[in-house]
């Protein structure tokens, strides 16, 4: 029996794309916001499998993102951030100008031990409004869901329906003259479908919601499994923002809602043209 | 004749940064220290020194025989001194209240307020990097540093109405060999119990490169608040790997009691300080590094080894 066992490595020139990113702070192994070059190498081959094997993540207009700190919104689902890990994992590894892009984690997540450490050696930090304007000041970039737990927590039948949009992000993008350049996702929602949140249980919990799926928790730890729902990914073109700091609410909510429909429509066209065939279905083409 | 040098005074005299600083002025300037402690007998004051409580009328003598030109007050008790809390409190507080006073009274033109960056509090919701506007929280975690905030407040404050220049500092841990604080301590164990599943960042700046910003703000000092980070970051486990201290991973619930037991010499070990091995507390110091033109000559690596 020819079993052949998936491929975990990551090839050496994206280890060494990544471990190049720590060259200017040598002779230390860690940036100044945190991050760890030799945890990020040990986990990236385990990333690696779950973008080139599992999820088989496809990146459109990956190669023609902008240099230098940007703003990346994407839509958010699936109820675990793999969403996240993905974006961040394409902009680190799979880009030819790659960086490591700071996604946001909750302000609880640095109270939990090993997880708050292992997140910022990730490179990831709390979505403070304050950090974000430092790391793209510092030429860093972020990724920020708009959407938050809402849009991560959404049911099935609620899947691809982009939840409200507040006006952090653009705000974020004026104050520090950084373009926004969104990400549309299609597949991540269908990795963890869930029929229904446990509401009980998730304020038992103090979690912002308690997914019930087809799987969990009807088959225990093995319905945390997620499904190998094929992953596409399209960078939209850059938005630098026009408006001023002195630009009123409602000029910004409109030009945010503008960046939400403009992603909505991408989304239902990515949707469209993947069909119902979620294991191997292409969302996205390069055109 | 030979010009007449300008005049210092420098509380906190006994201690090893202050005698290390005697070193460096003491060519260029009289130096006069004023200290509660009698002096070690491995650090030694370059100048006249005074042994003295700050609330104490033998301070207003000194004022009145000196014009000082300048004055660092680096004389704060900290908690590990093993003082009680009514002592610290007396000299951190109305101690510094008291030289306050005297130094506006004599018109004194240059002060410099040791603070310490534990007044920001070591908060798992600190912004990233925390600048000199940035909330102090240290109280709402940290009773016992209730003093060392009321000191930056009462120095604050002071700055705000003196004629002269009030520069306060907010420095890291300062590390040295001639540091006694309870990092530098703690970094000379060879072995140190640490908060399981935590492994925060930690910022720390050399003695010498203390002592130097000492010296470039005599030179052109510069009022306002500034914070002293150190030359960069490194992860808690890297500087215990570096100094080859081996780590013991202790459960939260245990770690207080633990660290309260190690048996240092003349020193406790503040529970408080487990909260600092927990979560980041990292400073920006691009404010004084602009203003003063500064730049930091040990590394992170090199002080770590130099200690």
């Amino acid at each position: 029996m020819n079993l052949q066992l998936p491929q975990l490595g990551v090839s050496k020139e994206e280890s060494a794309k990544i471990a190049d990113l720590f060259a200017p702070y040598a002779p230390l192994s860690h940036d100044p916001w945190g991050a760890s070059r030799d945890t990020l190498l040990k986990v990236a081959p385990f990333v690696n499998f779950l973008y080139e094997k599992y999820f088989r993540v496809s990146a459109v207009g990956l190669d023609e993102v902008p240099e230098g700190p940007a703003i990346f919104i994407a839509n958010h689902g699936g109820q675990i951030p793999i969403d996240g890990l993905m974006v961040v994992y394409a902009l680190l590894a799979k880009a030819q100008k790659n960086r490591l892009t700071r996604a946001m984690v909750e302000r609880w997540v640095p109270t939990l031990p090993f997880i708050g450490s292992f997140f910022m050696k990730l490179g990831q930090i709390v979505g403070e409004q304050k950090n974000c304007l430092q790391l793209l000041k510092n030429k860093q970039s972020v990724l920020v869901f708009p959407e938050g737990v809402k849009g991560s927590g959404k049911t099935i039948e609620h899947r691809y329906q982009l939840q409200a949009f507040p006006s952090g992000f653009y705000r974020l993008a004026i104050e520090a003259q950084v373009p926004i350049i969104p990400v549309v996702l299609v597949g991540t929602e269908e990795s963890y479908p869930a029929i229904a949140n446990f509401k009980p249980l998730a304020k038992l919990l103090r979690a912002p919601y308690f997914p019930i799926t087809p799987s969990f928790p009807l088959l225990g730890p093995l319905g945390l499994v997620p499904v190998p729902s094929k992953i596409s990914m399209k960078f939209l073109p850059a938005i630098y923002p026009e408006l001023t700091k002195e630009a009123s609410d409602k000029e910004v909510f409109a030009e945010v809602e503008k960046i939400k429909k403009s992603m909505q429509a991408a989304i239902k066209k990515g949707l469209k043209k993947r069909g119902s065939n979620i294991l191997q279905g292409e969302a996205f083409s390069d055109s | 004749m030979t010009p007449k040098k300008k005049k210092i005074l420098i509380t906190g005299a006994c201690g090893g940064l202050a005698c290390e600083l005697s070193k460096v002025l003491c060519d260029d300037y009289e130096l006069v220290g004023i200290d509660p402690r009698s002096e070690k007998s491995d650090t030694k004051f370059i100048g006249e020194l005074h042994q003295s409580h700050y609330r104490s009328r033998k301070v207003d003598e000194v004022f009145r025989k000196h014009h000082f030109d300048a004055f660092f007050h680096l004389g704060r008790v900290p908690v590990t001194s093993g003082v009680g809390r009514n002592a610290r409190y007396s000299e951190n507080v109305l101690g510094t209240k008291h030289l306050l006073d005297l130094s506006s009274r004599h018109e004194i033109p240059t002060l410099v307020v040791m603070s310490t960056f534990h007044v920001y509090g070591a908060h798992p919701h600190n912004p990233l990097y925390l600048h000199e506007d940035d909330s102090l929280r240290a109280t709402q975690r940290i009773p016992e540093l209730s003093d060392a905030m009321e000191l930056d407040h009462l120095a604050t404050e002071f700055g705000l109405t003196h004629k002269g220049e009030t520069i306060i500092l907010r420095p890291t841990n300062v590390i040295g060999r001639k540091i006694s604080n309870v990092v530098s301590q703690l970094l000379r164990m060879p072995w140190l119990p640490t908060p399981l599943g935590y492994d925060p960042p930690l910022q720390m700046l050399h003695q010498s490169d203390l002592i130097r910003a000492f010296t470039e703000i005599l030179k052109n000092p510069q009022k306002g608040t500034y914070n002293l980070a150190g030359p960069g970051s490194v992860p808690l486990s890297e500087i215990l790997k570096l100094k080859k201290i081996q780590k013991i991973p202790v459960p939260d619930f245990l770690i207080k009691s633990l660290l309260s037991q190690i048996p240092a010499k003349s020193f406790k070990v503040p529970t408080y300080m487990v909260d600092y091995f927990k979560f980041p507390t990292l400073m920006d110091n691009s404010k004084f590094k602009e203003i003063y033109n500064f730049e930091y000559e040990h590394s992170l690596v090199a002080s770590l080894e130099n200690l």
